[in-house]
């Protein structure tokens, strides 16, 4: 056995030795793992030894365990044991505190069953011992028994000598002749009276003489009797003569009495024991019956008489056997039972049930029984050894107990000689042989075989169980050494992972700013090519791989932080409705390509009512580009659209009744699980629920769907799982990384949502997407007095139908402004007020679903719609409408509506193309109804897809509508998309076509507004050029065109004619006529060389090269720089600014924004611009602030909104920044 | 000088100036330094540079200064580094603005001992930043006023 032993500090010992019941666990394992549990292996361990073969060599084996454990820590051990070793080489002298508990226990099983047997034989032997003790004394008691018998024999003794002294008295005193009648009943008479009467038991006494002559006295029931014979043989010589005769008789006298009765003589002369009791002189003994009836046995004695005369007879003495029976069976017989038999065979007294016949012949005794039992006769007969020397009767030694099985039962038999009054006879004791020796014999037996069954038992259990403890102690020393060795790969995989993260953080990091790098010097080579060559070209697409290449690292990245649980959302206001529509338009782009529209579905139009809200804007823009790329992506032909509804969460269970389905029955649950993974998951849970609770709270809803190939059903679930693509072997190409929608998953629950795939009607293509948000609602109070304020001006300008210069209106809101600005929110509602005023439109758009949704944006806006969805129905259309509206003018002040109706509707039917009756669908409106009780429309939109068919096509119907109708009332919108052939544009500019307006798909909010722009202008535009509205991104795609661009900017500039109402609202709270503050708040987006001249912009900044570097950016956007270095500088500056316009120093405000940075000395930002709020407060002004910090932190640009600042710009300063920044304050 | 030696020295300073880039001593920052170089202010860069080094010289001996008090005021070195930060990356000095990055988040952590490695560091990224730097604007010196050279391509 090879182990190993230490000393340890504490004073202990401790020793670890391999062995069979460790199993196959090496040594150093287990060892190290008690170890590392509990020592500190440096300080404890003092000593330690190998145990092995009684050696102290530090032998090679155990050192080839310890390295086989193959874990670097070990070699310390290593070392550190050998150094142990050598250090210290004396004598093992270690004591040995474990047991071997498993060999002690072996050794205990072993070592006691023997044990408890030699207990057993010693407790038997001495049970033994005293059953022989027992049995010594039983024999006493027989024998006890035997002599008390003997003396009731004895009891009858006396009447031997009785009978002889009688003889003697009769034989001396008798002189009569006793051969006379008269003589013996006389005197032998009274002799044998007075015996008969004086000795006690006597029951019989009789005189026989030789001759015949005879008397006697017996006892019969309670008389006595006498009997006589009055003759004897002589005297009759004739047997008939001789007789006997029967005589009761006075007890006391006995005299005889009464009649004497016949009875039949015995000759007693002849029989034997006649003749010996006549010879035998000291009298002899017999057992004989009674004269009387009953025939009683009785114990006879007999002596011989003599007369003078030589007569000779005998005289006879009887005492019943009862005497005796009587006598013994008032003996305790301790339950056996007791047999008396004279010496020839006669059984005397017998007390058993039984009746056995006894033979003795010369020292054996023969017992023979018969039994009936049920009807079977069992017969038994046994010898028993009986000696009858009579020297020896009485003695204990003679006692000799024979165990026979007699009748079925085992009996003991003891036998014994017995002299009964005279007589010889044997006695015999039959006990039922007891159980008690033997039972006590057997029931040991028994009992050994009992023990030695049990302890064997007992052996087997226990070695069961020692087996079974040692293998479940060696299961848990293998899992235990298995859990250590688990424990320690998964600490080092912990270990590996956590220093992968931080590498990967490392390494993204700096793949970024390579990336950055390379994306800048992009940019720089791209400003050195010469436009439109091929390396401008390459140049921009290394551009936009960059840019993907970021957007994958930045996916990657935001994978990792869900993982990490850092993933926070950056509360900001935004304009929802805004964001849908940006992304719709980027998409629509990119998806025009393919030929795939992408409609943005307002639903109910709730999106546009609570469209401001607050949230994280980039992550939701996130989450639906996401969808709408891969829809866009996996989509050849067809559409996508995207539907967005606003609903008001009813708290609670708001989500679980948002899908019948029951999906969502345990998101919380699920949300708890799946996302949240480390222990910040119920502070965050909780947070989400706040969200939900929060009444402010509002519930969107979007689904994106798409006509693509569509996700098989059983990936749903699968899709949303980081790095699994739906892949598809036919396509072949597969591109991204598989974690879009894993983000957007994770993302939707951060706000509190869930998202899902919906199922699509049967034989619908595609996949439809379904995911909510539950966002803050924003306070819209701050615009409902400017935006009813402006709705009414805007109404008047529309009923007084004013013809405004055209050029004005354009200039005043510029249209790549609108389209972002909050007045777009404003113009919702006030297209809705519109809807009074009937304004009509024939929209041809191409595609059913585009159709619908085009009309569903118009109708909402208050427009109402005549669908047509051929070319060819077009001109049937505008006719029918022409007709209407015409007789509509005419008889507009006519009360009967009626016939205007059934025409309707008599119309409707019939017109193959157009859907008249039920396309202006404004619930019980009814649009002839309308039409009928008010004027004819002001205006008639014709908008008309530039796809839907061939463009001259288009042109000629129109022509010829046109030609035959008076035109002014009908505007003409064209409807293009970006790949619109670039001729008909351009015919359409150059007036070849009738044309008022070109808007780009897809059709949503902003294209509204354009359309009621055109019709705010209405009348004399008509003549104008048309106005081109595009979006930013438009603008990139289709060539620059740009209206009367030089005059306008002139204008812009100072332009005195500007309507007040039409200046930007941010001029207007500033009470300022500024001109250049005007051009920037019109035309801020414009990207001129110096977007921000004129410009007064304090800067308050304390490190001076940052004030090197801002001062140069904002001088190089053209601004007017002013620099303070902390806030209390700043404060003084405003104040002085302030104070100059309450005396009439300058009528504006000296500084148009400041730009504060937060960290300052002597006064920080935040406390400045607290200071800088509470003092314009008196004049009535807002000064723009924006807060610079070098944090990222929501909380940081939380507390700058707090201390009142407009914007938050994170350092350092970027001008493009800045200028949004400064846009969207002065958009407020 | 020869436009040859113009030429040679420019491109010199280019292939500084990118190693600068791929070695990750300055971010995008810097070039748009460079964007606000104008005729205006023809040595906007060095200025600003050489206000940096200036500067951080000043925040460097203010870390020094508390770095060796003990216990260590981990709120004022925070404070001090934070301004640091901003200054470094003002100028797009990547490297020292990532050291400071980890200086913060070792204050954050209460680690002296990593504050004062990352101190060390961060000197010696600035000191190596300063020479690059100063060899830089040597070589572009020496190239002379950059506009004129494009202009009279």
């Amino acid at each position: 056995m090879t182990g190993v032993a230490f000393s340890l500090g504490t004073g202990e010992s401790m020793c670890f030795w391999e062995d069979v019941w460790r199993g196959d666990v090496p040594l150093c394992i287990s060892f190290l793992a008690i170890a590392r549990l509990t020592l500190d292996l440096h300080v404890m361990i003092n000593r330690c030894f190998e145990l092995g073969g009684g050696s102290m060599v530090w032998s090679l084996p155990f050192r080839q365990l310890l390295r086989d454990c193959e874990v670097d820590e070990y070699v310390a051990l290593l070392e550190f044991l050998h150094f142990c070793w050598l250090s210290s080489n004396e004598k093992d002298s270690l004591g040995w505190p474990m047991e071997k508990s498993g060999c002690f226990s072996g050794l205990v099983v072993v070592v006691l069953p023997p044990l408890v047997i030699l207990a057993w034989c010693f407790t038997a032997g001495q049970v033994e011992r005293a059953i022989h003790v027992v049995s010594v004394l039983s024999k006493d008691a027989y024998t006890q028994l035997l002599s008390n018998i003997r003396d009731s024999a004895r009891s009858l003794l006396p009447i031997n000598a009785t009978t002889l002294n009688l003889a003697r008295v009769l034989n001396s005193s008798l002189n009569a002749n006793l051969s006379s009648f008269p003589t013996v009943e006389n005197k032998v008479a009274l002799y044998l009276f007075l015996v008969f009467s004086t000795v006690p038991n006597l029951s019989q006494v009789s005189y026989i003489g030789e001759d015949g002559m005879f008397f006697s006295y017996y006892i019969e029931g309670n008389q006595t009797f006498a009997l006589f014979a009055n003759s004897s043989y002589a005297t009759t010589n004739d047997s008939i003569a001789y007789r006997w005769y029967r005589q009761p008789t006075n007890e006391d006298t006995g005299l005889l009495f009464g009649e004497a009765i016949d009875s039949t003589p015995v000759i007693l002369t002849k029989s034997s024991w006649f003749f010996n009791a006549l010879n035998n002189e000291n009298g002899y003994s017999m057992w004989g019956l009674g004269w009387g009836k009953a025939q009683e046995p009785l114990f006879l004695c007999m002596a011989p008489v003599k007369d003078f005369r030589g007569q000779r007879g005998v005289i006879s003495l009887g005492v019943p056997v009862k005497v005796l029976t009587n006598f013994i069976s008032g003996i305790d017989l301790h339950g056996g039972n007791v047999y008396l038999a004279t010496k020839d065979g006669q059984l005397l007294v017998q007390t058993g049930p039984t009746t056995p016949s006894i033979a003795f012949d010369n020292g054996t005794v023969l017992m023979q029984a018969k039994k009936s039992d049920n009807g079977i006769a069992v017969k038994s007969h046994f010898n028993l050894s009986c000696s009858l020397d009579a020297s020896s009767g009485g003695h204990d030694s003679s006692l000799i107990a024979s165990k026979v099985n007699f009748l079925g039962t085992r009996y003991e038999f003891y036998c014994t000689p017995l002299e009964i009054a005279g007589v010889q006879s044997i006695s015999i004791l039959a006990f039922p042989h007891k159980e008690f020796a033997d039972a006590v014999h057997r029931q040991s037996k028994i009992a050994l075989v009992l023990l030695v069954l049990m302890l064997i038992i007992v052996l087997l259990v226990s070695f069961f169980f020692i087996i079974m403890i040692f293998r479940a102690a060696k299961r848990e020393v293998f899992l235990s050494s298995t859990l250590i060795k688990q424990m320690e790969a998964t600490q080092q995989a912990e270990r590996k992972s956590m220093n992968k993260s931080i590498a990967f953080a490392r390494a993204s990091h700096d793949v970024r700013t390579s990336l950055a790098a390379i994306i800048g010097l992009v940019e720089l080579c791209r400003m050195e090519v010469s436009p439109r060559s091929e390396m401008e070209t390459n140049l921009i697409q290394m551009n936009t791989c960059a840019l993907n290449l970021l957007g994958i690292l930045n996916s990657v990245l935001d994978t990792s932080k869900i993982e990490a649980g850092k993933m926070q959302l950056e509360e900001g206001e935004f304009d929802m409705a805004q964001v849908l529509e940006e992304v719709v338009d980027i998409f629509y782009v990119i998806a025009s390509k393919k030929g795939v529209d992408v409609m943005l579905d307002p639903c109910d139009a709730s999106v546009l009512k609570a469209s401001l809200v607050k949230g994280d804007c980039g992550r939701f823009k996130q989450v639906l580009c996401n969808l709408l790329s891969n829809a866009v992506k996996f989509t050849t032909e067809g559409h996508v659209v995207v539907r967005a509804w606003a609903k008001k969460p009813n708290l609670e269970n708001s989500i679980l009744t948002y899908d019948q389905g029951g999906r969502f029955l345990n998101l919380w649950q699920r949300v708890s699980h799946l996302i949240y993974k480390n222990s910040n998951a119920y502070n965050d849970l909780g947070s989400l629920h706040q969200v939900q609770k929060n009444p402010n709270s509002i519930e969107f809803v979007f689904e994106v769907d798409d006509t693509g190939k569509g996700i098989p059903k059983e990936k749903w679930n699968s899709v949303f799982e980081n790095f699994v693509q739906v892949k598809e072997p036919a396509s072949g190409v597969h591109e991204g990384t598989g974690l879009g929608l894993g983000i957007v998953q994770s993302l939707v629950r951060l706000m509190g949502g869930e998202i899902g795939i919906v199922d699509k009607e049967r034989g619908e293509r595609g996949t439809c997407f379904k995911f909510n948000i539950f966002v803050q609602a924003c306070e819209i109070t701050r615009y409902t007095n400017a935006e009813g304020e402006e709705i009414k001006l805007l109404r008047d300008q529309i009923r007084s139908e004013s013809h405004q210069p055209h050029e004005l209106s354009i200039s005043a809101q510029p249209s790549a402004i609108n389209i972002q600005s909050p007045m777009s929110v404003r113009a919702a509602t006030l297209g809705k007020s519109l809807s009074q005023d009937s304004i009509h439109a024939v929209l041809m758009i191409k595609g059913d679903e585009a159709r619908g949704i085009s009309q569903k944006w118009m109708e909402h806006h208050g427009i109402k719609v005549w669908p047509v969805s051929r070319l060819d129905e077009l001109y049937l259309a505008l006719e029918k409408l022409e007709y209407k509206f015409a007789s509509a003018s005419i008889r507009s002040h006519s009360s009967n509506s009626a016939s205007y109706n059934s025409s309707g509707e008599r119309e409707g039917p019939a017109s193959a193309g157009v859907d008249c009756v039920s396309s202006p669908n404004m619930g019980s409106r009814d649009p002839y109804r309308k039409t009928s009780l008010r004027s004819a429309p002001n205006c008639i939109l014709i908008v008309i897809d530039m796809s839907s068919g061939p463009f001259f096509e288009a042109c000629s119907i129109l022509a010829k509508f046109f030609k035959n109708t008076h035109g002014s009332r009908y505007k003409v919108v064209w409807v293009s998309n970006p790949n619109t052939p670039r001729k008909d544009l351009s015919r359409l500019k150059n007036r070849q076509a009738p044309c008022d307006l070109i808007l780009q798909k897809p059709f949503h909010r902003a294209r509204i507004h354009e359309l009621l722009r055109l019709l705010q202008e209405s009348g004399g535009s008509s003549e104008d050029h048309p106005s081109e509205i595009r979006t930013e991104k438009s603008l990139q795609e289709s060539p620059r065109f740009t209206r009367g661009s030089p005059s306008m900017r002139s204008d812009q500039r100072g332009s005195p004619s500007m309507k007040p109402d039409q200046i930007p609202s941010n001029s207007i709270t500033l009470q300022s006529t500024h001109p250049t503050r005007q051009g920037i708040g019109a035309e801020g987006s414009l990207t001129g060389d110096k977007p921000l001249s004129g410009m007064n912009i304090l800067l308050a900044e304390d490190n001076v090269t940052l004030t090197r570097v801002g001062v140069a950016i904002l001088r190089r956007q053209g601004a007017t720089v002013e620099c303070c270095e902390n806030g209390e500088e700043a404060l003084h500056l405003v104040i002085k600014a302030l104070h100059g316009i309450r005396d009439g120093l300058s009528k504006t405000f000296a500084y148009d924004i400041i730009l504060m940075d937060c960290e300052m000395p002597i006064m920080d930002g935040y406390e400045a611009t607290r200071q800088i709020r509470a003092e314009e407060r008196y004049y009535d002004l807002h000064i723009p602030i924006i807060a610079l910090t070098a944090h990222v932190v929501a909380e940081e640009v939380n507390k700058a909104v707090q201390a009142g600042m407009d914007f938050h710009l994170v350092k350092p300063l970027k001008p493009d920044r800045l200028l949004e920044a400064i846009r969207s304050i002065n958009r407020n | 000088m020869a436009s040859a030696e113009i030429t040679q020295l420019r491109r010199q300073a280019a292939y500084i100036k990118k190693s600068l880039f791929e070695q990750g001593y300055l971010d995008g920052q810097f070039l748009q330094l460079e964007e606000l170089q104008d005729d205006t202010n023809p040595n906007f860069v060095e200025e600003v540079v050489t206000l940096f080094f200036k500067d951080s010289a000043k925040f460097i001996a203010n870390i020094e200064a508390a770095v060796e008090k003990t216990p260590l005021d981990f709120k004022k070195l925070d404070a001090y580094m934070h301004k640091f930060k901003g200054s470094s990356s003002s100028i797009g000095a990547l490297r020292v603005k990532n050291e400071c990055t980890l200086f913060r988040e070792y204050c954050q952590q209460g680690n002296g001992e990593g504050c004062l490695k990352t101190f060390q560091q961060i000197k010696k990224e600035h000191a190596t930043l300063r020479k690059k730097l100063e060899t830089y604007f040597q070589l572009l010196r020496q190239a002379g006023p950059y506009e004129t050279a494009t202009s009279s391509h």
